[in-house]
């Protein structure tokens, strides 16, 4: 029995000993202090803090919220204390927080930084399913970084409007505002692995992305029961993306590559790779491209029977856009290039369809494929015949509808195979295997008019 | 509330203090401590926390005159290795400069010794190593990561920059020859911004399979961003290159966003800034691009490039072979900072014998370039450099290109009063028949124009295939040997017409 007390005492000398120590260690820095700061170990027995993060735990029970402090209060007062004489960024980890519930009083955690510089901020978001009330607005150099799409869900309440989140922020007294050139860019602005849903409010948008350019992109993100899934609105979103590996169901649209309000165009991004776009078939489109030079990579469309899978060029003249691997079930186009302006310069390559109606609907030029799967399909430019300027579209594909002329091959005559007016035919077999009916020898053969017929060029 | 016995007061005092202590006797200095069974602590040897290194007596002080970033983060990847023979991670997050009152966020603070000191070129376990959000300013020699080593920033700002006495001519080695072929190796989120010495960014002539580079942006640089001379390494992905804006080309020397001389897994998403000098106007001397493609087998995708002369070169290295090449979403214009508004002159150049004295050529020497496919290239802002220059064989304001092809002389250039430029929806480079016969299978959705909209006389229009519902028999042409596919055809009547003659006319076939 005197044992243990004597062993008890020691116990608690000891302790407060370390106590003392832990003390001294982490005033002798208090200028700078951050409340959850990463401890690390300097000794057997002495920790001191460490700027490597900010756990979101130390702000839970916060002086200032009137409770526990929900998520968005946690990251807003994060952010408030952050002192960048510390380091040019912070990285806040809420992944052990549990109040994932913000009110509408919080507004926008990051408004601490909106009148900032705004150095580099990364969130690191739990799982679990956080509501927000507030647009979540995000300025330069952040990442906000969930645990997978569908673990980590943000959710909208009913009155949130108009975006769920927003890349950048088109504001003169953002830190997106450059006064010296009158334009907007806020970089580095990452999203990934998290989910968003609308949660019945149908007309919210998911992410915006106004005016982050270089170093912003989304990746790894469920989108639900939106408007729009991914809007580019404005061309100080130039060089952002790529927009990888992304989910959307029950929206609107899906992704729409917009010019601006006042028709200034986006210039170029670095793509869409990789989307399944589910809508809910009421747009006009579920993918809509109205600005040059973007890539479009890895889509699966499934929208209504009077909708386009993507719209190319219906609100402004667009040239250099690619688009690889696309399919479309239960559309009326899987492709749709609009005549409203006059674009040009669309490569397609490898298009499918499953139900619907079209595979290819170009109106420049035209045409409509039906064709299930469709290999390639490339549109160039306006072809001149006289004073004509556009007696057709300097143009490739490998579709077998007798919609657009296409070039075929084969070892032998064509012989009674239909064909579509203005088909070329290569005849590779030898001379014997490339007759018709004597004296019809042909190496290539044209589709004459009225499409029934093959007849022997040369 | 029932009052605690002695005994049990006893123990929560002691599961207090252990909360406040968390250390175990199993613990070492900088180990992450995790919570064990018991409600004990003890630390983690696959995580070390770099900040515990910074000064003495446990301060965790980064700071000072004498600190050196690297030194401490060597002290940790030595402590990490000794702790944890399987690897693991350092976290450098926390190393930063504990302020001094007037001091600014993140240092900057140097890096006078070499952080990878004592860790073999062949190391064999997987290392991440942490940087914080810090300028480091890096003395001596570059930052030559050896094997299975991952070097992760938060961003741009996450910065490498040189002191005055850095003394190496670019900022990290991927590999070395200790461990060629090296692997694993792969840098993200960070910047590297020259401020004192010409210099490049990222070597990587070692670091083949699973090494990359992604998220980095390559700021104020006089050389290479990236050279890649190690092969199926990549992807590269997401990068950016600006010029340093004094900068000159100075003989074949001059800035350049990424060198590919062999196989890779590509470059996905890049962004180019020149400079004045880069994109000056200046055919004859026209030393620099943007990209420059000299080996086989390489995917690019989502270039945006600004004040090069050419945009994404493909086969300037004498006596190289070049084939296979695939360009997808690529587009140039001009940066309208300098005062001579440099342009790109050709966005895509592929290197061959028929240079165009309106659109530059390549440099002296050139490769054997054949099988390039390029999909989607734009030249934006096709204006003049500064509204005084007479491009060669035009009325003055063509002074650009989508694709000039010095293999068979081709310019897919927009005509004079065309100034919002050019697109190519598809050109296809394919091979030669025999070895000089100049004969090359060739798709190209691009032609030319008529006088209606400015006289396209330049380099060879490329014969195309189209189609359309307009009667063009008897009517004028441009592209000689276009093919036209008439689907209005009545019934039996030719459908299939030839653009020909010496006064290029729409002709049936035969």
């Amino acid at each position: 029995m005197q044992t243990r007390d004597l062993g008890f005492a020691f116990l608690l000398v000891a302790s407060a000993a370390v106590l003392l120590v832990l003390s001294v260690s982490v005033n002798a820095q208090n200028t700078s202090l951050q409340e959850g700061w990463n401890g690390a170990m300097q000794s057997l027995s002495t920790q001191s803090q460490s700027f490597a993060f900010v756990d979101g735990v130390g702000y839970v029970n916060d002086g200032r919220c009137s409770t526990a402090c929900d998520i968005c209060q946690i990251i807003k007062y994060a952010l408030t204390d952050y002192n960048p004489k510390n380091s040019n960024g912070v990285i806040i980890d809420t992944r052990g927080i549990g109040s994932l519930t913000c009110t509408s009083t919080d507004g926008n955690p990051w408004s601490a930084l909106s009148s900032t510089s705004g150095l580099s901020n990364i969130v690191l978001l739990p799982a679990g399913t956080i509501a927000i009330s507030s647009p979540w607005i995000l300025p330069n150099d952040t990442r906000l970084i969930g645990e997978g799409p569908n673990i980590t869900t943000i959710s909208a309440s009913s009155t949130l409007s108009p975006d769920m989140i927003d890349m950048g922020y088109e504001i003169s007294t953002s830190p997106c505002y450059n006064p010296t050139t009158s334009a907007y860019d806020c970089p580095g602005v990452v999203i990934e692995h998290l989910g968003l849903n609308g949660s019945g409010n149908t007309s919210v948008n998911g992410i915006v992305n106004c005016c982050s350019q270089e170093f912003s992109r989304v990746n790894d993100v469920k989108i639900v029961g939106v408007n729009v899934g991914l809007a580019l609105t404005d061309q100080y979103a130039q060089n952002s993306g790529p927009y990888t590996n992304l989910t959307m169901s029950g929206v609107s649209q899906c992704v729409t590559i917009e010019s601006d309000y006042v028709g200034r165009t986006l210039i170029v991004t670095r793509g869409v790779h990789g989307l399944s776009c589910s809508t809910t078939g009421t747009a006009a489109s579920a993918i809509q491209i109205d600005t040059s030079s973007n890539s479009l990579e890895d889509i699966y469309i499934s929208g209504g029977a009077g909708q386009d899978g993507v719209l190319i060029g219906s609100q402004a003249p667009t040239e250099g856009n690619v688009l690889v691997n696309i399919t479309g079930s239960g559309l009326q186009n899987v492709v749709h290039i609009s005549s409203a302006n006059t674009s040009s310069d669309i490569s397609i390559l490898g298009v499918s369809r499953s139900g619907g109606t079209n595979t290819i609907y170009d109106q420049l030029a035209g045409t409509t494929l039906t064709d299930a799967n469709l290999g390639m399909y490339i549109l160039g430019e306006p072809v001149q015949a006289g004073t004509n300027n556009s007696a057709g579209y300097s143009r490739f594909t490998t579709s077998i509808s007798a919609n657009a002329p296409t070039w075929f091959v084969g070892g032998s005559a064509p012989t009674g195979s239909s064909c579509g007016v203005g088909d070329l035919y290569s005849c590779t077999g030898t001379t014997s295997a490339c007759t018709n009916t004597a004296p019809k020898q042909g190496t290539v053969w044209e589709c004459l008019g009225g499409g029934t017929t093959w007849y022997p060029i040369k | 509330m029932k009052k605690m016995t002695g005994t049990h007061s006893r123990n929560c005092l002691i599961l207090a203090v252990l909360v406040l202590v968390p250390c175990a006797v199993q613990a070492q200095q900088s180990d992450n401590a995790v919570w064990a069974s018991g409600g004990s602590m003890q630390g983690s040897g696959a995580f070390v926390d770099a900040a515990a290194f910074c000064g003495a007596g446990g301060s965790s002080d980064c700071s000072g005159t004498s600190f050196d970033f690297c030194a401490t983060l060597n002290t940790a990847l030595t402590k990490l290795t000794t702790l944890s023979p399987a690897g693991g991670v350092v976290d450098a997050r926390g190393v930063v400069p504990v302020p001094t009152g007037s001091g600014t966020g993140g240092g900057p603070q140097n890096c006078n010794s070499n952080p990878f000191s004592g860790i073999s070129a062949t190391n064999t376990v997987p290392i991440t190593i942490l940087l914080p959000a810090s300028t480091i300013k890096l003395k001596g020699a570059a930052w030559t990561l050896p094997n299975n080593i991952r070097l992760v920033g938060e961003g741009e700002f996450t910065t490498l920059a040189d002191q005055s006495s850095f003394g190496d001519s670019n900022f990290i080695n991927m590999g070395s020859s200790g461990c060629s072929p090296c692997s694993g190796i792969s840098v993200e989120h960070l910047k590297l911004d020259e401020v004192n010495k010409s210099l490049g960014g990222i070597v990587n002539q070692y670091a083949g399979q699973s090494s990359y580079v992604n998220d980095v942006d390559m700021a104020n640089l006089s050389g290479t961003g990236i050279l890649i001379e190690a092969a199926n390494s990549g992807p590269y992905t997401n990068l950016s290159f600006t010029a340093n804006s004094t900068a000159s080309c100075s003989g074949s020397s001059c800035p350049l966003c990424a060198d590919i001389e062999v196989q890779t897994q590509g470059l996905h998403g890049m962004t180019c800034y020149g400079n004045g000098a880069t994109g000056a106007y200046s055919p004859g001397t026209d030393v620099s691009a943007g990209i420059k493609v000299n080996a086989s087998n390489n995917y690019i995708e989502d270039i945006h490039v600004e004040a090069f002369w050419d945009g994404i070169r493909i086969g300037d290295a004498s006596g190289a072979t070049v084939s296979n090449i695939v360009l997808l979403n690529v587009e140039g214009g001009k940066n309208f900072l300098y005062s001579n508004d440099p342009v790109v002159s050709a966005v895509v150049h592929i290197c061959g014998g028929s240079p165009s004295a309106q659109y530059g050529r390549c440099g002296s020497v050139y490769s054997t370039v054949s099988n390039v496919t390029v999909l989607g290239a734009t030249d934006t802002n096709n204006t003049t450099v500064q509204g005084t220059e007479t491009c060669v064989n035009t009325s003055g304001d063509t002074c650009s290109t989508a694709i000039q092809d010095d293999v068979t002389g081709t310019s897919i250039a927009a005509p004079p009063g065309h100034l919002s430029g050019i697109a190519a929806a598809m050109y296809t480079l394919g091979g030669e028949i025999g070895s000089s016969s100049g004969i090359y299978s060739r798709f190209s959705t691009y032609g030319s124009y008529t006088s209606s909209v400015g006289s396209q006389t330049d380099g060879s229009p490329t014969p195309f295939l189209s189609g359309g519902n307009t009667a063009v028999s008897g009517l004028s042409c441009n592209t000689i040997g276009a093919l036209y596919s008439y689907i209005g055809a009545s019934s039996g009547a030719d459908s299939v017409y030839v653009c020909t003659g010496s006064t290029p006319t729409w002709t049936s076939i035969p």
